[in-house]
């Protein structure tokens, strides 16, 4: 039961009469209702029901004088009060603080887990140095840090020795092109000596560019380019020529793109362009890419035969040695001749001797020519 | 097999491990006779007997410090405390004790303990029952911190905390403890400890967080998808140790992350996640982690709760604002 | 005058058999023969050695922090001799002439001291609980293991020691009370040397005497003389056979003095009146037991050199090995944090086993 007390109906009052009972017991009142009328010393008060309740019990009679604090009356239970049926007992709340929502819910939940092989920092350095997880070797339940810095390290050149020098990066490139080349490329080499005309004023250089453009054009798989794991090759229609130059930090080859769309002014003038750029070491990284063939010229120093080396996925390389003269007979006339070396390098995974072979042919006829 | 509660599915899984391993005891104040204040104990003092589902006299600190001698003895305690808030004066033997017994005996002495407890507002309840302090168990080293958000996984985490041989800190999300309910088969199959739980894939952002609030990140994540963004949502489950590999995974797909944790924010386990997202998966990430949490203060009494608890707007508000940085 | 009725009624034992001036106050319990007062005065004079040259390393740099057990020979050696080997030890860590006895052993102490948790695992069969710095901690981890024991049936006690300051400590209370509420077979012996480091026993409690503290617990209570080994080996031999046989626990209050700083970073002068520590250093427990077996002719002075020079070899002996053991590795700290190694920690494991 709730009991409630007689209130302090003002200033302290220490007692009140009970003059009138405006209720009965078991009557059920409404929260303000007028309970009972008792008197005070200073007048006569109309006490309210505090709550909506069913009244138990009055613990005071008609004038009867109780304390202020004393037992005015009761109400019957919250539980009781809402119990008609037996059945109804106190429901077990399932707490003993605050409020548990209930809900009778159901959800359905697919929670899916997965497990991984590599360790986030080794995760995180793969991602940084572009390695492909798959492709890193480990021994232990994870791929470390260190498994993925050593497969890096596979890939690139080991510490130098104390006493030696490291390449410097255009070296580097360059010996790095040649462990590609050895890795996918078989060579071979075929030697010529063209006889150079010599009513023709041309420039020497543009003529061996030229008498190779035509070369190429003749005889296209050697402007082709080569995949050897799948042992499949392409032919471009566009003549991409690599001219290699020779600088004291290493050798550049810059290419010229489609060559043979260009008229001799325009391929001297990026000729002296590229040589320029190559010297103060200003080649930007896009003109070193997509040769179709190469052409080296290895006589300007010294050196008459060459076997110069390939960069796949080209089939070629083209060397001319230095120029040289030579007395011949020609029509019953002792004539100087000039003549300058050609070798021709050819991956003859794709290239045949006689495919080579025609192409020096080409070539050779070409730069006879007036 | 009928669905049942998240603390139904506690007492499932007590009832199933007590039955099957009799080293398992469970003690706390009230988990006997009356089946603990929110039932999680119900019946099994019953069931196994008052030597093995005990009523301790009220005492934290005994009731933490005894496991651990226990557990020396290759006891498997499942020791309760009534309320995270009251796991407080037991802090110390947790600390000092439990999570370094294996260590400081190389080996020799271990805690296969699990503390349980109640944890996390939103239950309209007087202060102090409601704390959420997660945090200060996921810094310690040698614990595992273990919070599942469904009756399935309560069942599933609580085996195999109880049988995972350290000592774990299971945090029972009460205001979930009957909020839904689930079919929970009684098979005794565990679920991983150490792993994040993806429970919904998207692939526009990426919504981590554990305990109750995975109610209110999923229903972000249905607002968020009428809006035309899919959001992935992981349950992290184990905070500690954290298993940040599937958050990556889920970064380096989404490039966005939000994480949503009722606890205070400074310190809380969602810093911790952003700093490892940071570390390991900086190159993923288009947009500043968000943190949507609890603020900085007391939890505030029962009036003002709900304005302290992260809701199902603010975590909506959080994703659209890393939205817009592209 | 209003009319009480009293319900409860207390009583706090004192008991000693030898007393300061190694005089018999009555008759010898059976256990202690000739042969095994030797026994006991050879295994003090040893604790003694081990513990002043510990203190020696410490001095010269070779040991961390430790703390000296002189004054708690009998205490330790007493209870040392009275534990069963498949009893359960929870020191405190002023324990070092009970360790002597246990798995742990003198190896063990100097390596636990000497900065490597190798020391806590000298024997993997061992069940005993390892020094307890964070105070009065150990009292429940004793009662959990006594409710392990009691659990399976298993005819074991467990031994739990403290200090007097340690029983101020909420741990202690909760402990004591369980054990009585649960009847657990627990035995708790508090080395009450009247010194909390600095803090004197009488700012400590207002209690007359601490093993009263036990009444609070509804459990047995009884003090005895702490420097008179026979009496704590008495006293706590009886009380293990109690809790083995089922009987319930009981707090034994062993009275000595702290005869020693509190640990070798204390300096006693500071606090301790040094009339005080005259006064009480002539009751210690070594000089006791071997003035009443020379008086008793019981040992010989030459026996007891060649005994104490016996003692200092040994000690000497354990020392060398213990200064020739490498560190442990820098990984250690992960070996042994899970069960297994979590795959959260492998990048942490692998930066650390980097480190030189």
């Amino acid at each position: 039961m709730s009991t409630f007390k007689l209130p302090d109906l003002g200033e302290g009052l220490a007692e009140a009469t009970v003059r009138e009972w405006l209720v009965t017991e078991g009557e059920q009142l409404h929260k303000g209702q007028a309970m009972v009328a008792v008197e005070t010393a200073k007048a006569l008060v109309e006490v309210p029901s505090p709550q909506d309740g069913i009244v138990e019990k009055l613990f005071a009679v008609n004038d009867e004088t109780i304390e202020t604090g004393a037992p005015l009356m009761s109400f019957v239970s919250q539980e009781k009060v809402t119990t008609d049926n037996n059945e109804e007992k106190k429901s077990d709340s399932n707490t003993v603080v605050g409020n548990i929502k209930s809900s009778d819910d159901i959800i359905t939940q697919q929670a899916t887990t997965q497990n991984f092989k590599a360790t986030p920092a080794a995760r995180a350095l793969a991602r940084k140095l572009q390695l492909n997880l798959s492709d890193i070797p480990y021994q232990g339940t994870h791929i470390l840090p260190q498994d993925v810095k050593a497969c890096a390290e596979k890939q690139s050149i080991p510490k130098t020795p104390a006493n030696m020098t490291t390449l410097n990066a255009t070296k580097k490139a360059m010996a790095l092109g040649m462990q590609n080349h050895k890795k996918h490329v078989v060579s071979a080499s075929l030697f010529e000596d063209a006889l150079i005309s010599s009513t023709n004023n041309t420039p020497l250089t543009i003529k061996i560019i030229l008498a190779l453009i035509s070369a190429c054009k003749k005889n296209p798989i050697i402007n082709s380019h080569y995949d050897a794991a799948t042992m499949s090759y392409n032919t471009l229609d566009e003549i991409n020529l690599g001219i290699a130059i020779d600088t004291t930090q290493g050798l550049y080859v810059p290419v010229i793109k489609n060559i043979a769309s260009l008229t001799i002014e325009q391929i001297t003038s990026q000729l002296k362009t590229y040589k320029e750029q190559a010297l103060s070491h200003s080649l930007s990284a896009d003109s070193l890419k997509g040769a179709s063939f190469t052409l080296s010229n290895v006589g300007s120093i010294a050196g008459k035969y060459a076997t110069p080396l390939i960069m796949p996925p080209q089939v070629a390389i083209l060397a001319v040695g230095r120029s040289y003269n030579l007395l011949q007979q020609v029509n019953n006339e002792i004539v100087n001749q000039t003549y300058l070396p050609l070798s021709i390098s050819f991956d003859h995974q794709i290239i045949t001797g006689g495919e080579a072979a025609r192409f020096l042919a080409t070539m050779k006829e070409k730069l006879g020519m007036d | 097999m009928s669905a049942i509660t998240l603390v139904e599915a506690v007492n499932q899984a007590l009832a199933y491990e007590l039955n099957a391993d009799e080293n398992v005891v469970v003690f706390g104040e009230d988990v006997g006779t009356n089946g603990g204040v929110f039932r999680a104990t119900d019946n099994l003092a019953a069931q196994f007997g008052n030597n093995r589902v005990m009523d301790t006299p009220l005492a934290e600190s005994m009731i933490a410090g005894m496991a651990v001698g226990m557990a020396s003895q290759g006891i498997r305690p499942v020791a309760e405390f009534q309320f995270m808030g009251f796991i407080y004066p037991g802090f110390n033997q947790i600390v000092s004790h439990a999570s370094r017994l294996r260590n400081r005996t190389r080996g020799r002495l271990s805690c296969p303990i699990v503390y349980r407890a109640p944890y996390g507002g939103g239950i309209h309840a007087p202060e102090h029952h409601s704390e959420s302090t997660e945090a200060l168990f996921a810094h310690i080293p040698g614990l595992r911190v273990v919070i599942p958000s469904s009756p399935l996984q309560a069942y599933g985490l609580l085996l195999a905390s109880i049988r995972n041989n350290d000592p774990v800190i299971f945090l029972e999300p009460k205001r979930i403890y009957r909020l839904v309910k689930q079919e929970v088969p009684n098979n005794g199959e565990a679920l991983p400890l150490d792993r994040c739980y993806t429970l919904r894939e998207g692939t526009d952002v990426t919504l981590v967080s554990w305990g109750a609030m995975l109610h209110e990140t999923q229903q972000a994540a249905i607002e968020l998808d009428k809006q035309g963004i899919s959001a992935e949502v992981i349950d992290v489950a184990t905070i500690k140790p954290l298993d940040i590999q599937t958050i990556i995974n889920s970064v380096e797909k989404t490039s966005r992350c939000v994480i949503i944790h009722e606890a205070a924010r400074c310190c809380g386990v969602g810093a911790e996640i952003a700093a490892q997202l940071c570390e390991y998966a900086f190159d993923c990430l288009s947009a500043p982690i968000a943190r949507v949490t609890g603020y900085d203060t007391i939890m505030p009494y029962y009036q003002l709760e709900k304005s302290y608890l992260p809701s199902v707007q603010k975590i909506i508000d959080a994703t659209l604002n890393i939205m817009e940085t592209v | 005058m209003v009319h009480k009725t009293t319900v409860a009624n207390f009583e706090i034992s004192h008991l000693r058999y030898l007393n300061e001036h190694s005089k018999l106050t009555q008759n010898l319990p059976t256990f202690a023969d000739d042969k095994t007062l030797i026994e006991l005065l050879r295994l003090m004079t040893l604790t003694r050695e081990l513990d002043q040259q510990i203190i020696n390393l410490q001095r010269t740099g070779q040991m961390g922090t430790y703390p000296s057990c002189q004054g708690a020979e009998a205490f330790s050696v007493g209870i040392g001799h009275a534990i069963y080997k498949d009893d359960v030890f929870c020191p405190y860590y002023r324990d070092q002439g009970t360790t002597i006895f246990r798995p742990q052993g003198i190896m063990g102490l100097l390596q636990y001291w000497g900065g490597d948790e190798r020391g806590n695992n000298i024997d993997s069969l061992d069940q005993d609980l390892p020094i307890s710095v964070p105070i009065a901690s150990q009292c429940l981890h004793a009662v959990g293991v006594a409710y392990a024991l009691q659990y399976r049936k298993q005819n074991r006690a467990v031994i739990c020691t403290i200090g007097d300051g340690g029983t101020s400590e909420g741990d202690f209370y909760e402990a004591i009370n369980l054990a009585g509420t649960w009847k657990l077979p627990v035995v708790f012996v508090i080395n009450n040397n009247q010194w909390a480091i600095s803090v004197p026993l009488s700012a400590q409690t207002a209690c007359q005497t601490i093993a009263q503290k036990a009444i609070g617990a509804g459990i047995d209570g009884e003090q005895i003389d702490g420097n008179d080994v026979i009496a704590v080996r008495e006293t706590v031999r009886e009380a293990i056979d109690k809790a083995r046989s089922g009987n319930g626990p009981t707090v034994i209050e062993t009275l000595t003095f702290r005869l020693s700083d509190h640990t070798t970073a204390d300096d006693a002068t500071r606090y301790q009146p040094q009339d005080v520590v005259q006064q009480e250093s002539k009751k210690e427990p070594i000089a006791r037991l071997y003035n009443y077996l020379l008086a008793t002719q019981i040992i010989t002075k030459a026996q007891y050199e060649k005994m104490s020079q016996k003692c200092k070899a040994d000690i000497d002996k354990s020392i060398e090995e213990f200064l020739k053991i490498p560190k442990d590795k820098a990984t250690s700290p992960f070996d042994h944090l899970y069960e297994n190694l979590p795959e959260a920690l492998i990048d942490q494991y692998h930066e650390i086993g980097a480190t030189k």
